[in-house]
C-alpha cells in the first residue's frame, strides 16, 4: 500500500483527505495488475466469512462501495484454514472474491461480543462458532501464507474493556508490539500496527510512538469499542478524542490511520476530524440486524448532518406503503420494496428483511462517505 | 375480456398419462398475462417471500408461479394490510403469477384447538389462545380475494391422512364438496379475476376419491387439486391414490398434486397424470444445508469430506450460484458458519433445480423419452432395480413400464 496526503493536514476540525493505493493480490512483484486507488476517508467493507452479511456477490454487485477493500476478520475465517491449504491460492479467490478487489485480514471484528481475560503469553484468543482458539505468531505468519491478504493486522491484544488495570494494559501494549516484531518478514506496506492502551493516554502515548518507529505500512487504533452481551456498544467519543489529539501527534503523517467499529455518521465525522483515515462499515451491519433503515435528510451535508435511524419493527410502519427513503436510489427503495413490507418481513422473522435493509444502509453508510469527501472540494 | 386461466395440452407421452400444457393465467385487475409451462413445480414463500430471495432472483431460477400461506399471511401482516398494498403481487414485488392455499391445512397442523362443523373450522388464534375465530368457506374465499393470488383454493375439510376412521373421511369428502359450492358461491364476484380450484379429498378409500373426484368435474371447475396426500401416509397407498384421482378427471384442465415435491415422486405423478406441484423440501434442506443434484440425490455441503470439495455444487446446473463458481468446500464453511449467505446461495440452488428437473421432463415427454428418462432417474436414485422401493413398482406397474 502506498498513500499520498492531498488536502487538510494541519487545519483545525477537518481531518485529512489523502489516496491510499493498494494492490489487490499480494502475491509476487512479477503481479503487474494496477493497484486500486481508494481517496480518504473512506469505509472498508465489512464481512462475516468472507461475505457481505445477508448479501450473495450477485446482490453486493447492486452496492455503489466504490469496490472498497473487504474488511476480512479472522475469527469469522479461521475454520477455513484447511480447506484453504488444500485449495493452495489463497482466501480471495477460495471465497469467489472479485479479482481486482483487495482484501485485509484483521484480528478484530466490530461486531464480536467482547470476552475479556482470554488472552496471556501464550498468544491472543479467536472466538469462533466453534469455540476459542488461541494463536501465537508462529500460526498467524502460518495463517498469512495461506489466506494471502493484501493487507493485514498483525497478532494483536486488544482486552482492554474500560476499566483495564495497569497491569493488564501494559502486557497488551508490550505483547502487541512484540507480535508485530514476530512479522518482520512481512512487507512492511502490507501491515497495520496495531496501537493499544485502552483508554489510558500513557499507554497510548507510549504504543503509539514504540509503533511509529517500526515498519509499518498504517496503524490501527483497536480496544476502545466493546459489545456487551446485551449487544449494547460501549464507546467514549469524547475521550477517544483527546487521546487522539494527544497521541496522533507522535505518528507520521504519511500513514493511513483506522479504527473499526459500530460508527453512526456524527461518529465518524467525529474520528475523521479528529484524524482517522478508514473506517468499516459494521455499523450498516448492526442497524439491519437490529431492524433499523438510516435516512439522511436531502442532502448529507457535512456542517449540518441530520439523519435517523428508523425502527422498521415498529407497528407504526405496519401499513406505510411508501419507501424507506423517497429520494434514495438504492437497490430496496427503486425496487419499491415499502416499509410495510419490511415490517411484516421483520415481524416474521423472514431472512429478507435484512437482505433488504443490508442493500438500504449500506448503500446510504456508503454515500455519506463519498458526501463527506466531496465535502473537500466544496468547503476547503 | 380474457379468461383469468387458459390450459392447452401441447405434447401427450404415448406410454403414460403424462402431458406437456400451457397454462395461461391473467393478473388479477389487469390484461397482463403469465405464461407457465407444465408439469411446473411451485416454491412455496410462505410469508410472501421465498426464505431470503428477491424475487428477481426468483425470477432468475425461471420460476413463474410460487405459493403463499393464506393462513400465515392473515395472521400476520392480516389480509386486509395485503389487500391495502394493492394485493400480494404488490406488496411482495412479485410481477408473476401466484397461488395461495386456503388456510385449512395449517388450521389443522399448527392449531393447538381446532373444531370441524358444516359452518366451518373454528381454532385458536396463533397470537393469543384466548381468542377464537371462526372460518366458514366464504370467509375463506373472501379472505384469499383481498390477497389476490392468481389461483386460489377452496376450504376443504382436512382429515390426517393416517387416521383411521372410516366414518369421518366420508364426512370430510363430503363436506369438502359441499364447502366447494359455498366457496364458489363466494367467488362469483371475482370469477375473471382469479381462479378457484376445488380439492378432491377421500382419504385413502379409491372408490370415496373417484366419487369425490365425479362430484367435482361436474362442477366444471378451472384446475383441480389432489388433497388429503402426502401427510405421511404408506407411499404405496399414496401413489394408488394418485393414480385414481387422476384417471376420472378431465384432460383439458389443470391437475395440481399439493404437497409433493421430491423429484422421483413427482416424476411418476407427471406419469399419472399431475401437472402443477409444491412442496417446501427443496428450500427447507436447503436452509438446513443440502443441495439437490443429479436427478434429484440430495448433496449434503455440512458433512466434513466437502471442506476439501473445490467443485461447483452441480457443474451441469445453470444456477446463479453453480455459474459464478461458488465451490462446495465454500459453501461447506458458510452452512457450517450458519451464515444466512449459505442459505441463499442453496435456495436458489436447488428452486433452480426444481425448474431444471420439471424442464427435463417435459422436453422428454415433447421427445417421445419419458419412459427413458423415469428409468434413468430411477438408477440415479437406487442403481439396481431390486433396491426399487415397493411404491415405485408399484408405480411402474400401474404404467405398464418394464424395467
Amino acid at each position: 500500500m502506498e498513500f499520498f496526503i492531498e488536502k487538510g493536514t494541519g487545519l483545525p476540525k477537518c481531518g485529512r483527505f489523502a489516496k491510499l493505493r493498494v494492490k489487490a493480490a499480494n502475491e509476487s512483484k512479477a503481479n503487474c495488475e494496477s493497484p486500486n486507488v481508494y481517496k480518504t476517508p473512506f469505509c472498508l467493507q465489512y464481512t462475516v466469512n468472507g461475505m457481505i452479511p445477508h448479501l450473495t456477490r450477485e446482490l453486493s454487485g447492486f452496492l455503489d462501495d466504490d469496490n472498497s477493500p473487504l474488511m476480512v476478520p479472522l475469527p469469522t475465517v479461521i475454520m477455513m484454514k484447511h480447506s484453504l491449504q488444500k485449495f493452495g491460492f489463497g482466501f480471495a479467490k477460495f471465497a469467489n472474491v472479485k479479482k481486482d478487489r483487495p482484501f485485509i485480514l484483521t484480528i478484530c471484528d466490530p461486531l464480536q461480543k467482547s470476552k475479556t481475560g482470554f488472552n496471556d503469553k501464550n498468544g491472543v484468543t479467536i472466538w469462533t462458532p466453534s469455540g476459542r482458539r488461541q494463536i501465537n505468531s508462529e500460526n498467524f505468519l502460518d495463517l498469512i501464507s495461506i489466506f494471502k491478504p493484501s493487507l493485514c493486522q498483525p497478532l494483536c491484544d486488544s482486552d482492554t474493556p474500560m476499566d483495564t488495570s495497569k497491569k493488564r494494559l501494559r502486557h497488551s501494549v508490550t505483547r502487541t508490539l512484540s507480535y508485530l516484531d514476530d512479522c518482520a518478514s512481512l512487507s512492511a506496506d502490507s501491515i497495520f500496527g496495531t496501537i493499544e492502551g485502552g483508554y489510558d493516554l500513557n499507554s497510548r502515548l507510549f504504543s503509539a510512538k514504540e509503533t511509529a518507529a517500526r515498519k509499518v505500512g498504517g496503524f490501527i487504533f483497536d480496544g476502545f469499542q466493546t459489545i456487551d452481551n446485551e449487544n449494547k456498544i460501549h464507546f467514549k467519543i469524547e475521550e477517544v478524542k483527546s487521546i487522539l489529539k494527544e497521541v496522533l501527534d507522535l505518528l507520521p503523517e504519511a500513514k493511513p490511520r483506522a479504527m473499526f467499529g459500530v460508527f453512526d455518521p456524527e461518529t465518524v465525522l467525529a474520528l475523521f476530524e479528529s484524524g482517522i483515515d478508514i473506517f468499516d462499515s459494521s455499523y450498516a451491519v448492526f442497524l439491519s440486524e437490529n431492524g433499523r433503515a438510516l435516512t439522511f435528510n436531502d442532502k448529507i451535508d457535512r456542517f449540518n448532518l441530520k439523519y435517523e435511524t428508523l425502527d422498521l419493527k415498529s407497528v407504526q410502519y405496519k401499513r406505510e406503503f411508501t419507501v424507506i427513503s423517497g429520494n434514495c436510489s438504492c437497490y430496496s427503495c427503486k425496487n419499491e420494496f415499502t416499509k410495510a413490507y419490511i415490517n411484516h418481513l421483520l415481524n416474521t422473522k423472514e431472512m429478507l428483511a435484512y437482505v433488504l435493509l443490508m442493500l438500504h444502509n449500506l448503500h446510504n453508510y456508503f454515500e455519506f462517505f463519498r458526501q463527506l469527501r466531496l465535502s473537500l472540494s466544496d468547503n476547503i | 375480456m380474457s379468461k383469468p386461466l387458459s390450459f392447452s395440452v401441447t405434447a401427450v407421452c404415448s406410454s403414460t398419462r403424462a402431458r406437456v400444457a400451457h397454462l395461461r393465467l391473467k393478473q388479477p385487475d389487469c390484461e397482463r398475462m403469465v405464461d407457465i409451462e407444465t408439469p411446473v413445480f411451485m416454491p412455496v414463500g410462505t410469508n410472501g417471500t421465498m426464505k431470503g430471495i428477491l424475487p428477481s432472483q426468483v425470477e432468475a431460477t425461471a420460476c413463474r408461479l410460487m405459493l403463499s400461506n393464506t393462513y400465515h399471511l392473515a395472521s400476520r401482516p392480516g389480509s386486509d394490510v395485503v389487500e391495502n398494498a394493492g394485493g400480494l403481487h404488490k406488496f411482495m414485488n412479485w410481477p408473476h403469477a401466484l397461488l395461495t392455499d386456503s388456510g385449512g391445512f395449517q388450521m389443522v397442523s399448527l392449531s393447538k384447538l381446532m373444531e370441524v362443523s358444516e359452518d366451518g373450522v373454528t381454532f385458536t388464534s396463533p397470537y393469543d389462545s384466548n381468542k377464537m375465530l371462526s372460518l366458514p368457506p366464504e370467509k375463506a374465499t373472501q379472505i384469499q380475494h383481498q390477497i389476490g393470488a392468481n389461483i386460489i383454493m377452496q376450504l376443504d375439510d382436512v382429515v390426517s391422512s393416517t387416521a383411521n376412521d372410516e366414518k369421518r373421511f366420508k364426512e370430510a369428502t363430503e363436506r369438502t364438496i359441499r364447502w366447494y359450492e359455498r366457496c364458489k358461491e363466494a367467488h362469483k364476484c371475482r370469477e375473471n379475476e382469479q381462479n378457484l380450484f376445488p380439492i378432491i379429498q377421500g382419504g385413502l378409500d379409491a372408490d370415496l376419491r373417484r366419487k369425490c373426484a365425479d362430484e367435482i368435474v361436474a362442477r366444471d371447475p378451472p384446475g383441480i387439486a389432489i388433497g388429503g396426500l402426502s401427510g405421511g401416509e404408506e407411499k404405496e397407498k399414496f401413489i394408488r391414490m394418485v393414480a385414481c384421482s387422476t384417471e376420472s378427471l378431465p384432460d383439458d384442465k389443470p391437475r395440481y398434486l399439493m404437497g409433493v415435491g421430491f423429484a422421483v415422486d413427482m416424476m411418476l405423478c407427471v406419469a399419472l397424470g399431475c401437472d402443477m406441484f409444491d412442496c417446501v423440501y427443496p428450500t427447507r434442506t436447503a436452509r438446513f444445508g443440502s443441495a439437490l443434484i443429479e436427478y434429484g440425490i440430495s448433496l449434503n455441503l455440512k458433512s466434513a469430506k466437502m471442506a476439501e470439495d473445490f467443485n461447483v455444487i452441480e457443474s451441469e446446473c445453470n444456477c446463479v450460484v453453480c455459474q459464478s463458481g461458488y465451490s462446495r468446500a465454500y459453501i461447506h464453511h458458510l452452512v457450517k458458519s450458519q451464515n444466512t449467505v449459505g442459505c441463499h446461495l442453496l435456495t436458489q440452488h436447488n428452486i433452480r433445480f426444481q425448474m431444471r428437473f420439471m424442464e427435463k421432463i417435459r422436453e422428454s415427454i415433447r421427445n417421445q423419452e419419458f419412459e427413458n428418462f423415469i428409468k434413468k432417474t430411477l438408477q440415479n436414485h437406487y442403481s439396481t432395480k431390486e433396491n426399487y422401493p415397493i411404491w415405485v413398482q408399484t408405480a411402474l406397474k400401474l404404467l405398464n413400464i418394464n424395467t
